[in-house]
């Protein structure tokens, strides 16, 4: 991998918050990442309460469908593709690269499998890509089509248990993106521990016992820093992102926004 | 990488190609190519009033969404209705079939200022 421009990576690492700032914390990253005010960024979160995310061409009326503890919770639209996840004991991070960054090439897909590599390693021997896997499902990608939640989805890039570990090889990480002008945001999942059945999905726990964010984030801060060949250093977020974040928070907490489809 | 020579482009990836008074803009064989698996394009209503240099429509690919930029301003005329069904011709006939809207412009003259065939393909290929 050419890690040549980027020897040193920014981290963000965020308590848990909920729905509105984590979208907003990694929109503000977005532009600030884009228009050149702040270099690549990753970023570590958690969420506090549970919150469905919605994929942003989901429709709302699919959530309908579900059970009545899971229309009861929060409820947040990404502005990344792909299902639904629902955000509880996990470890989120978010990736925000400019629009040229050589991680992008030789197209922005290649982002999935840099990090995806990370997750694999951070889990040690029992994941693995989809598409390496011996359950090959047709690619299911779209919003609009396919299962409700993500991690019933299963495209090539995104990351299960091996068979070894579990036949059923159930996926244990996936990640979308935002595409603008000028930079690219990736954001991911990875279920430490489920409350929630409804969601199919692996975890963490299940394999090593990791249940804490602490550790699951010290793991991952190592993996990442060994795939990308990088030294992570950590940050806060500059005023101007904290302020535009404050003030995107306003939309992701608006119900239009979330009922716009 | 070779491009219609018929047409003028954005460095965001759109193409634009005049045709009996009216535009119609869809995205480069380079950008469907850049975003992979197409699978789902979101387009706007006919009629709409659209402004050069902002989103006209959105775009996803494996997970990812991406902005649709006009480069020219006018009322939406007609929108490719064939792709809420088959958003793959974007991938399989970008200049052709996976055309995206015809637009009637406010100001032909917008299109002079967006790029020729020629300089499109130098900027692309410098990345």
């Amino acid at each position: 991998m050419d890690s040549s421009q980027s020897t040193t990576l920014r981290l963000l690492v965020h308590p848990p918050r909920d729905g509105p700032f984590n979208m907003a914390c990694d929109e503000a990253l977005l532009e600030s990442v884009g228009s050149g005010e702040s270099p690549p960024t990753l970023r570590f979160y958690a969420w506090d309460p549970p919150t469905i995310s919605l994929g942003y061409f989901q429709s709302v009326a699919d959530l309908q469908t579900q059970s009545p503890e899971l229309r009861s919770l929060a409820v947040v639209r990404r502005t990344t593709g792909g299902g639904a996840i629902l955000h509880d004991r996990e470890v989120t991070y978010s990736l925000t690269l400019p629009i040229h960054h050589p991680w992008l090439r030789p197209n922005a897909n290649r982002l999935y499998e840099i990090a995806h590599d990370a997750v694999c390693l951070a889990v040690g021997s029992h994941a693995a890509f989809a598409r390496d896997a011996a359950r090959a499902d047709r690619p299911q990608s779209s919003s609009q089509r396919g299962p409700f939640f993500c991690f019933a989805r299963r495209h090539a890039l995104d990351v299960v248990l091996n068979a070894a570990r579990d036949p059923a090889q159930p996926k244990l990480a996936g990640s979308a993106q935002r595409r603008t002008r000028t930079s690219v945001l990736q954001h991911g999942s990875i279920i430490l521990r489920s409350r929630f059945p409804q969601q199919p999905c692996a975890t963490w726990s299940s394999i090593d016992g990791t249940v804490d964010v602490p550790t699951a984030v010290e793991l991952l801060r190592r993996a990442f820093e060994s795939t990308l060949r990088v030294r992570l250093t950590e940050d806060d977020l500059r005023p101007a992102e904290r302020a535009r974040a404050e003030s995107l928070r306003t939309k992701y907490s608006d119900p239009a926004w979330t009922n716009r489809r | 990488m070779s491009v219609p020579q018929d047409r003028r482009y954005q460095a965001s990836h759109e193409w634009h190609k005049l045709d009996g008074g009216e535009v119609i803009i869809g995205i480069t064989q380079f950008a469907a190519d850049e975003l992979t698996d197409i699978t789902y394009v979101s387009l706007p209503s006919i009629g709409k009033e659209i402004v050069a240099g902002t989103p006209f429509g959105e775009i996803e690919s494996v997970k990812a969404t991406s902005d649709l930029i006009s480069g020219v301003s006018g009322q939406v005329v007609a929108v490719n209705e064939t792709l809420n069904n088959s958003p793959e011709l974007v991938n399989s006939d970008p200049f052709g079939q996976g055309w995206m809207i015809r637009v009637r412009p406010t100001d032909p003259t917008q299109l002079d200022a967006l790029l020729t065939a020629e300089q499109y393909q130098r900027q692309s290929a410098a990345h």
